[in-house]
């Protein structure tokens, strides 16, 4: 994937962005405002080391060493232990008169060492400046008592006493938005970018080119307001063969695409049998393989659609015809083939319906005379389109595709997974079934433009000519 | 005001039991302010079935002693033979039209229902479902109803069902179905003139008042039905999602 890539899908998503980060922002300015109570926070430094200077009596120098001052270095790190005790909080508490226990005063209680230095600094936060300034003080004050009462040695000495702090060490309300608008972006982002990660659905040609092997030859935008002008004529072919009733629309031309595809990779067979199928149920088998016969149909070449779904047969429905009989009704033997073919509204487009619903559809349709059904088709048409059920879930579609010219997938966009799409070609190889290509069915529009030509160059170029260039068949 | 489903003719069903009981029923929905009343007889292959000439000669005989127009019509139980027999003019819809009303058994929707509804539909009609709130699947499940529409059916709603007279839960998916605009006409389903009359006034005043919209529909287009011209559907409202499929029985 490109930079661009991921710039488009965090720009598809720009709401979350948006939406996070308000969120972020607004959080933050009412947490600053109305709850972050402003406190203050007093230090105080203090030297460790003797105040009695090591004189030789002899000589009149001075004698402190060099390991006394290492000694007093580490005498640091005590003596910032120490002050935290209970005996010098609670003798600094006494002493200032300030009300608090010593529970709450150690939280407001830190003391670190300078590095490398005799220094020690004892802090007191608290909300009140002149009460934080008073208790580090009283500390510092305490600890040299104490060191005092308990060693016996003065190693404490107060350098300076504790000022009272101007400003509150919170920061400003400007720097609290500043950090929370930098972290909603990133958290949106960051949202966005690991959805996309852990989606694992099929939405890019490319990514199925590139786990399948197979290429994408078709792409079948989703246009739910070509349905919304309810047909409610009783008699007539169902609003989803959008190719019969919207010629010119962007779903039609699409399909024209998916058509041209397909004339190319079958551009050696003079007659061919095409079979359709999905991993699971409900991704566009029968829409997408109607929509294509009609569109065969309406260049000219002489197609029949038989629908071998014969679990959940859906062509009679889609075209409106009766299915009292059909496929299976001939291979009983009860009916003729030519009888029970019916033509439809479309030149050149015949079908033939699922028949009664067998208990063994397995069974019929890898039987001889099933085989010999179709062969006889092939003699008669151009296209035999072979409407089948999903791959995954009955083993029907596995046998119908072994034994034919190709198979296409039907993949929705955005439902079906990758890994069962490889599953479902795995299966399709098992019985030599040529995959001839996926379809990716049900693109949102604004998906169509970007995975597609790109807005950029295609744009409305379907709908700008539509009634002089594209309205030719 | 149309009753879209009555069983009014005399002897020849479970309903109306003689000729005077059948003027009385229609007495009470001239009190009613019915205009039209379909006459619906029951049918139901191999077990209840009509004869045209009998039934006919009846619906003649009120015709000529009733005030309000009565329009001849079956109530049909969907079943795979209903097929033939429309083919064989063996059974009848609304006003000898395309429009006919359907009922399904009560326990149950039967696998191949949506299969016989399409192919009714290919061969010409119209079909109508007579009160689907009375029917178990629908009573769990009132979305059910949108598959029939889908597939083009109109509903037809008991007045009584609607008023809790077939119980609370009955009444309730009635409501809700008027509240989605999942109906389409009303009917009595008057089989006599005590518990089960021919009353239906209160059924259309209680539309009005839930789904002014809906009744104003049902007053445009319930005359094309009887006259099988064209209707086209309102928009069914949003759906309630049934959450407790599956646990409730």
């Amino acid at each position: 994937m490109e930079l661009n890539d991921y710039i488009h899908i965090i720009a598809k998503k720009w709401y979350i962005v948006l939406v996070v980060t308000i969120l972020s922002v607004a959080l933050s300015a009412v947490y600053s405002v109305f709850f972050a109570v402003p406190t203050y926070k007093a230090t105080v430094p203090v030297i460790i080391g003797s105040i009695q200077q090591k004189v030789d009596p002899a000589t009149g120098t001075n004698l402190q060493t060099y390991s006394d001052l290492m000694m007093y270095q580490k005498l640091v790190e005590t003596y910032c232990q120490f002050v935290k005790t209970r005996i010098v909080v609670e003798d600094a508490i006494k002493n200032s008169g300030i009300k608090v226990d010593y529970d709450k005063a150690i939280k407001m209680i830190s003391a670190a060492a300078k590095e490398d230095t005799e220094f020690m600094e004892i802090s007191v936060v608290s909300p009140n400046k002149y009460e934080a300034a008073l208790f580090a003080n009283s500390l510092a004050e305490s600890l040299k008592s104490i060191t005092f009462k308990i060693k016996n040695i003065d190693n404490v000495q107060l350098v300076d006493e504790a000022a009272v702090p101007e400003y509150p060490m919170n920061k400003s309300l400007v720097t609290y938005l500043f950090v929370s608008f930098i972290f909603g972006i990133g958290l949106s982002i960051g949202i966005i970018l690991l959805t996309h990660m852990l989606d694992n659905t099929v939405k890019d040609a490319d990514a199925v080119q590139k786990s399948l092997g197979v290429s994408a030859i078709g792409s079948i935008p989703f246009e739910p307001h070509l349905n919304k002008e309810k047909n409610n004529d009783m008699y007539n072919i169902q609003d989803d063969i959008v190719t019969y009733h919207k010629p010119t629309s962007l779903t039609s031309e699409s399909y024209k695409t998916l058509r041209t595809n397909l004339q190319f990779s079958l551009i050696d067979k003079k007659m061919c049998a095409i079979s359709i199928t999905s991993c699971m149920p409900g991704e566009g088998k029968s829409t997408v393989i109607s929509n294509l016969a009609v569109t065969l149909a309406q260049s000219g070449k002489k197609v029949i659609l038989v629908d071998c779904d014969l679990r959940k047969p859906s062509i009679h429905k889609k075209f409106e015809l009766p299915n009292n009989s059909g496929l299976t009704n001939i291979l009983l033997g009860e009916k003729e083939l030519s009888s029970l073919i019916q033509k439809t509204p479309v030149d050149n487009l015949y079908i033939l319906t699922s028949g009664t619903i067998p208990p063994n559809p397995s069974e019929i349709l890898s039987s001889q005379k099933y085989l010999d059904l179709i062969n006889s088709l092939k003699m008669q048409y151009d296209f035999v389109f072979i409407d089948a059920p999903p791959v995954l879930v009955v083993t029907d579609a596995q046998i119908i595709a072994g034994n034919i010219d190709g198979v296409l997938l039907v993949a929705q966009y955005g439902a079906a997974e990758k890994a069962a799409l490889l599953k479902a070609k795995e299966s399709l190889d098992i019985v030599d079934a040529k995959c001839l290509g996926v379809v990716i069915n049900q693109i949102p529009k604004k998906e169509i433009g970007y995975y597609g030509y790109g807005k950029k160059y295609g744009g409305k170029y379907g709908y700008k000519y539509k009634n002089s260039y594209y309205t030719s068949d | 005001m149309i009753d879209f489903h009555s069983h009014i003719v005399y002897d020849i069903d479970d309903g109306s039991e003689n000729l005077e009981m059948s003027l009385a029923m229609l007495e009470n929905s001239k009190r009613n302010g019915v205009e039209t009343i379909c006459a619906t007889s029951h049918y139901i292959c191999r077990h209840f079935e009509q004869d045209r000439e009998k039934y006919f000669s009846r619906l003649e005989k009120l015709k000529n002693l009733s005030d309000i127009e009565i329009v001849p019509g079956l109530e049909v139980r969907i079943d795979y033979r209903i097929i033939k027999e429309y083919e064989e003019g063996r059974i009848w819809g609304i006003n000898d039209g395309p429009y006919m009303l359907l009922e399904l058994p009560f326990t149950h929707i039967p696998k191949d229902a949506m299969d016989i509804l399409h192919e009714m539909r290919i061969r010409g009609v119209k079909p109508i479902l007579a009160h689907p709130e009375r029917q178990h699947a629908v009573i769990n499940n009132p979305n059910l109803v949108q598959d029939f529409i889908k597939e083009r059916v109109l509903i037809q709603v008991n007045g009584d069902s609607l008023l809790g007279k077939n119980g609370r839960k009955v009444q309730k998916v009635a409501k809700y179905l008027v509240k989605k605009n999942m109906v389409h006409m009303l009917g009595s389903d008057g089989h006599n003139n005590t518990f089960r009359n021919t009353d239906i006034r209160a059924a259309y005043e209680l539309v009005d008042k839930i789904n002014p919209e809906l009744y104003k529909w049902i007053e445009e287009n319930q005359y094309n039905v009887i006259n099988g011209e064209k209707v086209v559907f309102p928009h069914i409202g949003r759906l309630k999602r049934q959450f407790w499929i599956g646990f409730s029985r």
